[in-house]
């Protein structure tokens, strides 16, 4: 539960500025070894994560339309191939 | 009779001919003229008069004729219809049953363009204040657009390439005709309140300025203006502009350009990752390297050498004190082991079997007791010699004390 929710907090854009961020902290040279340490294990988490979101893939394209009761209903749409 | 002659027509028989009449002496004609008195009935079809300086005619168009228009007239706006007349029988009037419906010159549609641009630049919806940031990453687009057609394709093919995982969302609208900015501007606000998009794409694929009007609408236009999440404005091709095109947070050239503009490229996405990875382990690798650079040049630094050798001095002296102190408890032991020796030769020579062999004996009484002297002995008594070699058995003959 925990980690589902998580996975849908993840934000490409977020941890792709704070990977950034511990890059420069890191060539900086102005930290600690210890700190550097736990730095670049966050950064390989990061990494990792950003990783898994650039090999997903999506088949199906949704389509948003309003139903009979006017509430908004989400449904796979084939696009057809002509 | 005169009167009997007569032929009497019913009204219903009068309109009928003129009905008969009208309708087939008129062919399918054009008519241009000014819009006026416009309503538009529940039913979907139009009833409009068209008037110039010196007369007006009926005109109805139905709902199957009046939903393939480009864009709905108003009044005061010159037309151009194209239909047949006709008699509505019940009112006895006769009109234009109008197919077809066109604004008349580009002229009047650029002043409509004109007039709505002027007022919503006054009221300020196009500054650049308003403009919200596009999101770099965006998970999930909304498209409002026409479900068939290129448009749709074009967008889904160059996402899809850009970035396999996006996840693309289509709000099916009409693109044109009547009603079209209705639905679209519905559809801006379906998106708004589905929330679950980053970014939304609202327009076409090409066509006549009229195909495009419904991006000239106000109420698409408003839709745009106040939707909260970003939209790139797609309509028609390059060198179209449209009122949605100034509202809209960034505008694309053609549909295929704002799917590039909203999805990131993954390959370039792929090498600034890969690029901050081998950053990213290289500077710790450096402070590893440097870290342990450092240790060796302590290991090899004069203060711990000298403790070092220190420490070494240390360990010989103990060796060396291990070794003085081990010799002196072998010379204990073997004083000791001296002076048991001595007295073990001391002892042997208390031994009786030495006593006996230079001739003594040992007399027992028969319970084994040592005898020392003749008191304890009476006539008769039975007692045991004991010798060098073997014993022999006695027996007291006479005691002298």
């Amino acid at each position: 539960m925990k980690k589902a929710k998580m996975e849908a907090d993840f934000k490409f854009e977020k941890a792709l500025a704070r990977i950034e961020q511990i890059v420069d902290q890191m060539e900086s040279g102005e930290i600690e070894l210890d700190k550097a340490l736990a730095l670049y294990q966050e950064g390989m988490e990061l990494m990792a994560r950003c990783q898994a979101t650039l090999e997903e893939t999506q088949n199906k394209i949704k389509k948003i339309t309003r139903d009979i009761q006017g509430r908004l209903k989400v449904e796979e749409h084939d696009l057809e191939e002509n | 009779m005169s009167e009997d002659k007569r032929t009497i027509l019913s009204v219903s028989q009068l309109t009928g001919e003129i009905k008969r009449v009208l309708e087939n002496s008129f062919p399918r004609l054009w008519v241009q003229g000014e819009v006026s008195n416009l309503t538009v009935h529940s039913s979907g079809h139009l009833y409009f008069s068209l008037k110039d300086a010196g007369s007006q005619v009926r005109c109805v168009m139905f709902r199957s004729y009046a939903k393939n228009m480009m864009l709905m007239p108003q009044d005061g706006m010159q037309v151009v219809v194209q239909g047949d007349v006709t008699v509505f029988d019940r009112a006895g009037q006769y009109q234009l049953s109008v197919m077809q419906l066109q604004v008349a010159g580009y002229g009047e549609l650029a002043q409509a363009f004109e007039r709505l641009k002027k007022k919503l630049a006054d009221e300020g919806l196009f500054d650049q204040e308003f403009k919200k940031e596009l999101p770099a990453y965006p998970k999930t687009i909304g498209i409002v657009t026409s479900p068939t057609g290129a448009a749709i394709r074009d967008m889904v093919k160059v996402a899809r390439r850009r970035w396999p995982g996006i996840e693309l969302i289509l709000c099916p609208v009409p693109v044109q005709g009547i009603g079209a900015a209705e639905k679209i501007a519905r559809a801006v606000d379906d998106l708004n309140e589905y929330k679950k998009v980053d970014l939304i794409i609202v327009g076409r694929g090409g066509g006549s300025a009229e195909d495009l009007w419904a991006f000239n609408e106000e109420i698409l236009v408003r839709a745009i203006f106040r939707s909260e999440i970003p939209v790139i404005s797609a309509v028609g091709h390059e060198v179209d502009f449209t009122i949605s095109d100034l509202v809209a947070d960034l505008r694309a050239p053609t549909p295929s350009a704002a799917a590039e503009l909203a999805v990131p490229d993954i390959r370039e996405t792929k090498s600034t990752l890969s690029d901050l990875a081998q950053r990213i382990v290289s500077s710790i690798n450096d402070m590893l390297d440097e870290a342990g650079a450092r240790l060796k040049s302590i290991q090899r630094s004069y203060g711990l050498n000298r403790l070092q050798d220190m420490l070494s001095q240390k360990s010989q002296q103990l060796d060396w004190a291990g070794t003085s102190l081990n010799n002196k408890i072998n010379d204990r032991i073997r004083s000791y082991a001296n002076r048991l020796q001595g007295q073990a030769i001391a002892l042997k020579a208390l031994d009786p079997q030495n006593t006996l062999r230079r001739g003594y004996s040992i007399c027992r009484s028969p319970d084994g007791r040592v005898i020392v002297s003749s008191k304890a002995l009476d006539k008769g008594k039975l007692i045991t010699a004991e010798f060098h070699t073997g014993k022999a058995q006695m027996t007291v003959e006479e005691t002298i004390p």
